[in-house]
């Protein structure tokens, strides 16, 4: 366990709440105003964060129009072209991008981070996700979705190759891979940046994906609502990272939380009920439908309780976990739906500054994590209230730095620079 | 000294270093030079030198400049059209309208080698795929209209759902459907150029050889 957490600041253009944009404090306009994205990726950088963080997916979120138009998800900025720009307004955080492993070659994909490295002066992460939409699929000519087991395969041999190119020996040479999916015989032929390669991140927690980042994260994502869920899942991974040969202390693991922070709970409640009043019935239902990646929610009543749901190619480990959180509080389909469509599956905190640093803390000192990835519920409010109020408050109790330990991404995650 | 209306970089990366670049390219937006072409060049397969990505150093560059245009030479060969359009599409809003793409249609025998391209060009007519690729970049900039964006917070419509269009494009090398998920810029869409069409653009090979350009145009 480190000395002190680690924190990332999860970007969205509108924020993570579906009903964000709504919201009178909110950038409506976020997904197209490059300055709105430029400010807030500087207080992130204000608030000390190790990294900001962009998800990604190469289509639409939402194939219904009708549904679609109710949101903000439809539209936003490419991550990697935006983070370009933002390395150009910023000097210390890190900058990390999602890109996914079954629509483009290593060799492009490896070439674009390792320029962004070097534009950052050596702040720059990439978060493989293997893609798991129908709607993704169809803008890249692939009928269906490929099995999770050969998906992961493929992301496997991908990791490896973007490694290899990575590699400060292997830059100016010849790699001359052959593989089961690729084959790329030359080097990138551009000078690493001073943190030697850019940090990788994967958010995938099935039992293949925590094989794959044990041998090859140096950031783990993960959504746990519990503290033992995310002790049980930190102490798997660390021992696999362990059985790989590796440093336990080289992989971070940091959670996914949804604060919604004030100065008093009344306040913060408020804010958050605020924001759930906004979601459209169809808006959460559907979110809730294409997270869990089935069909079996359509006609029926918004008041019952959730079906019983088949193990989906999609997204097997989070649709888990929204099924056993309805059992345990016995939610209805509508109160799943907007409780989901509020935080997306990870952990929500509602309350002062001194409730969160409590929660955090716990989880922390319990061995439960490295460090979280905060996901506010607005930009650019939500993320000013954390950076104003629990901040300080982390600071005060000595979980978290006071100034950056240094200008790469590794060096302020505490990881070792190859080559 | 007369000012080119068009410079092309050319040469080798170790040419430069990151902030000659960004200088030059404030040297050249001062003086007025309309458009700025960075290059692309992947490493030979068989090793050595290259240019770092094309369309990252524009992302970057147009943080650091306001008018001066930023076209990328960059290969359809190594990418996807959806990608490729989705990066330009979000470099045309972060530059506010001064993004383009200038097709490049050499290097075909290392991207072949970088790219996977015995599992994924073997056979593969390249003026045609290249020609459908360009098809599809240019359709899926089509996504939205100009007014598609409503932000009506009060009635919940983010968007028009009539000024959003998929593209459902099937043919013999792309299958996309549509739409792009980034939206329209002001202006409309990045501009798109072929080799030919850069006119008597001054090429340049080196921060050196930029050096003497810039310092012509002081005196």
């Amino acid at each position: 366990m480190s000395a002190q957490m680690k924190l990332g600041a999860f970007l969205m253009p509108t924020g993570h709440h579906i009903a964000a944009w709504r919201h009178p404090q909110a950038a409506a306009d976020a997904g197209i105003n490059v300055d709105h994205m430029i400010a807030i990726a500087r207080t992130a950088e204000r608030g000390l964060f190790d990294l900001v963080f962009f998800e990604d997916a190469a289509g639409v979120r939402e194939a219904r129009v009708e549904l679609a138009s109710q949101a903000a998800r439809s539209i936003g900025f490419e991550p990697i072209s935006l983070l370009a720009a933002l390395a150009a307004n910023t000097q210390n955080v890190g900058l990390v991008a999602t890109a996914s492993s079954s629509y483009n070659e290593p060799y492009a994909l490896a070439r674009a981070f390792a320029t962004l490295d070097l534009v950052s002066g050596g702040r720059a992460g990439w978060n493989l996700v293997t893609s798991a939409s129908e709607i993704e699929a169809a803008n890249f000519g692939a009928q269906g979705l490929r099995a999770h087991r050969d998906r992961y395969a493929k992301a496997s041999e991908f990791a490896d190759v973007v490694a290899r190119l990575w590699d400060p020996a292997n830059r100016t040479g010849t790699i001359a891979h052959e593989g089961e999916s690729f084959m790329v015989a030359q080097g990138l032929g551009i000078p690493a940046s001073p943190q030697g390669a850019p940090v990788v991140v994967q958010a995938g927690s099935s039992d293949v994906g925590r094989d794959l980042a044990a041998r090859t994260a140096d950031v783990v994502f993960v959504a746990t609502q519990t503290f033992d869920a995310a002790k049980a899942f930190y102490d798997d991974v660390k021992a696999r990272v362990k059985a790989a040969g590796r440093n336990p202390d080289h992989l971070k693991i940091m959670p996914g939380v949804s604060p919604v922070v004030a100065r008093t709970r009344e306040e913060a409640q408020a804010k958050f009920d605020e924001l759930q009043a906004l979601i459209p019935d169809e808006v959460g239902l559907a979110l809730l439908a294409s997270y869990l990646a089935t069909d079996a929610l359509d006609g029926l009543p918004l008041d019952g309780p959730m079906p019983d749901l088949k193990a989906s190619e999609g997204m097997q480990s989070r649709q888990q976990l929204v099924i056993d959180q309805s059992r345990r509080e016995g939610l209805s389909i509508r109160q799943v739906a907007q409780h989901f469509a509020g935080a997306r599956g990870h952990w929500r905190l509602i309350g002062t500054a001194a409730d969160i640093a409590d929660e955090l803390e716990a989880w922390f000192t319990g061995g439960a994590c490295d460090g979280f990835n905060v996901m506010p519920a607005f930009f650019p409010g939500e993320l000013d209230s954390f950076v104003d109020l629990v901040i300080p408050e982390l600071q005060r109790r000595g979980l978290f730095r006071t100034a950056y330990e240094g200008s790469t991404l590794r060096a302020n995650l505490g990881l070792a620079t190859p080559g | 000294m007369s000012i080119p209306e068009t410079i092309v970089i050319q040469g080798r990366f170790s040419g430069w270093s990151l902030d000659e670049l960004a200088k030059f390219a404030a040297s050249a937006e001062e003086a007025g030079v309309r458009s700025l072409v960075l290059p692309d060049d992947i490493a030979a397969e068989d090793g050595g030198e290259a240019w770092p990505d094309a369309l990252i150093l524009i992302g970057w560059l147009a943080a650091k400049t306001s008018r001066i245009r930023l076209l990328a030479r960059v290969s359809t060969l190594g990418h996807q059209p959806y990608n490729l359009a989705r990066r330009l599409a979000s470099l045309e809003l972060i530059s506010r309208g001064r993004s383009g793409w200038v097709v490049d249609e050499g290097h075909v025998g290392d991207a072949y080698a970088a790219f996977s391209g015995k599992a994924r060009l073997e056979g593969a007519d390249f003026g045609a795929r290249q020609q459908e690729f360009v098809d599809v970049v240019s359709g899926l900039w089509e996504s939205w209209d100009g007014d598609a964006l409503l932000l009506d917070r009060y009635n919940a419509r983010f968007f028009n759902p009539q000024s959003m269009h998929t593209l459902d494009h099937r043919g013999a090398y792309f299958s996309v459907r549509g739409p792009l998920n980034v939206m329209r810029s002001p202006r409309g869409r990045p501009d798109l150029l072929r080799d030919n069409e850069l006119g008597d653009a001054v090429v340049i090979d080196s921060a050196r050889s930029a050096t003497k350009l810039t310092e012509g145009w002081s005196r």
